[in-house]
């Protein structure tokens, strides 16, 4: 290889490179105003090429540029605009059918007069879950995303603006059901909560290991069915702390209610600790 | 699907910092534990380039071994 240059000289394996001594061609190109390029050659050595090169071909532009920036940046004006109202929001994911609907409709009939709560549902199509969340006395707003499998932190931006919730509050943010790409889409929320049911595989986190890995709360649901499945509880908590040994995980039945106060007392905690962050 | 919307930000943001030159490369940089797959994100490009300053332009993706989802570099001309 010429060390002058870089091209391939076969003729020369070891080139000291410290004067450009050798001769031979190289070939290369200049754009022309009238914008297209002619080849022509020039042979280096002896006979210097002559002439200088004002235009460039190309130019490179190093952007560095994380490409989830700028939801980062929605995400992060969401998480401000929770805080200095101390609202506490959360971002409930989990796949389709494991009961996000159900454990907020159970957790609005059972905390109202207690905690003002507000539901953000998202579905790629209708409003049936914001229906179900409003007969269940709850204020609620539905996103659609049509083609799109996740919601944004500037979905979720516009949503808050209709939903003005009050001081105190807590917006529960209804993902949509799909355990891989809301994982990768901050909201502005204080948490990511997954929901799995006994009705799905023990090993679900391990096989979508993100979104376990991005929580901060199992809730394992459906637990009044257990009697009649052969769902191993014990294997699925071990699975989800594989991936994420900080993961603290709740066992509930949205249906009948049993273990739900576990979940209302984390929710407590929360929302003081949401306070007590926003005064400081 | 997410590479459909990450692809749409990809291009949106080079466009915008291309400043009216054509973009003729891009090079990005795809962590294995960015929960992106680069194939789907080639399969995007095409179809999101079309009608933008990156119309014909070459992807290349540098496929890394953490969580970068990272627009790297471009060329305009």
């Amino acid at each position: 290889m010429c060390a002058t240059c870089g091209c391939s000289d076969t003729d020369r394996e070891l080139d000291t490179g410290l004067q450009p001594e050798h001769e031979h061609e190289h070939e290369h190109a200049h754009p022309h105003e009238h914008g297209h390029q002619h080849a022509h050659e020039h042979s280096h050595g002896a006979d210097a090429p002559t002439h200088t090169h004002t235009d460039t071909p190309g130019r490179t532009i190093r952007l560095e540029q994380e490409v989830l920036a700028k939801n980062q940046l929605l995400a992060e004006r969401n998480r401000g605009w929770f805080l200095a109202r101390e609202v506490l929001a959360l971002n409930l994911v989990s796949a389709p059918g494991s009961g996000k609907t159900t454990l907020l409709e159970r957790t609005a009939h059972d905390l109202a007069g207690k905690v003002a709560l507000q539901v953000i549902e998202g579905d790629q199509a209708t409003a049936h879950d914001a229906e179900r969340i409003r007969a269940a006395g709850c204020r609620a707003i539905q996103i659609n995303t049509g083609a799109g499998c996740h919601l944004d932190a500037a979905m979720v931006g516009r949503a808050i603006e209709q939903l003005r919730p009050p001081v105190g509050s807590v917006v529960m943010i209804e993902n949509v059901g799909n355990l891989v790409c809301p994982a990768l889409f901050d909201l502005g929320e204080r948490a990511k909560v997954v929901i799995v049911s006994t009705t799905e595989g023990e090993d679900k986190p391990l096989k979508y290991p993100h979104m376990f890995r991005a929580s901060r709360l199992m809730l394992l649901n459906k637990i009044d069915l257990l009697p009649h499945l052969r769902f191993d509880v014990a294997r699925c908590i071990a699975c989800a702390h594989e991936v994420n040994p900080q993961l603290a995980i709740l066992q509930v039945s949205a249906q009948t209610g049993e273990g739900m106060q576990r979940w209302y007392g984390w929710l407590h905690g929360e929302l003081e600790r949401q306070s007590v962050l926003a005064a400081v | 699907m997410h590479e459909l919307s990450v692809t749409q930000s990809i291009i949106e943001i080079c466009a915008e910092r291309a400043e009216g030159a054509k973009v003729t490369r891009v090079t990005l940089e795809i962590g294995t534990l960015a929960a992106i797959m680069p194939d789907a994100v080639r399969f995007c490009f095409e179809l999101c380039a079309d009608g933008t300053a990156l119309q014909g332009a070459t992807l290349e993706i540098i496929e890394t071994a953490g969580q970068e989802l990272k627009i790297r570099q471009m060329e305009v001309m």
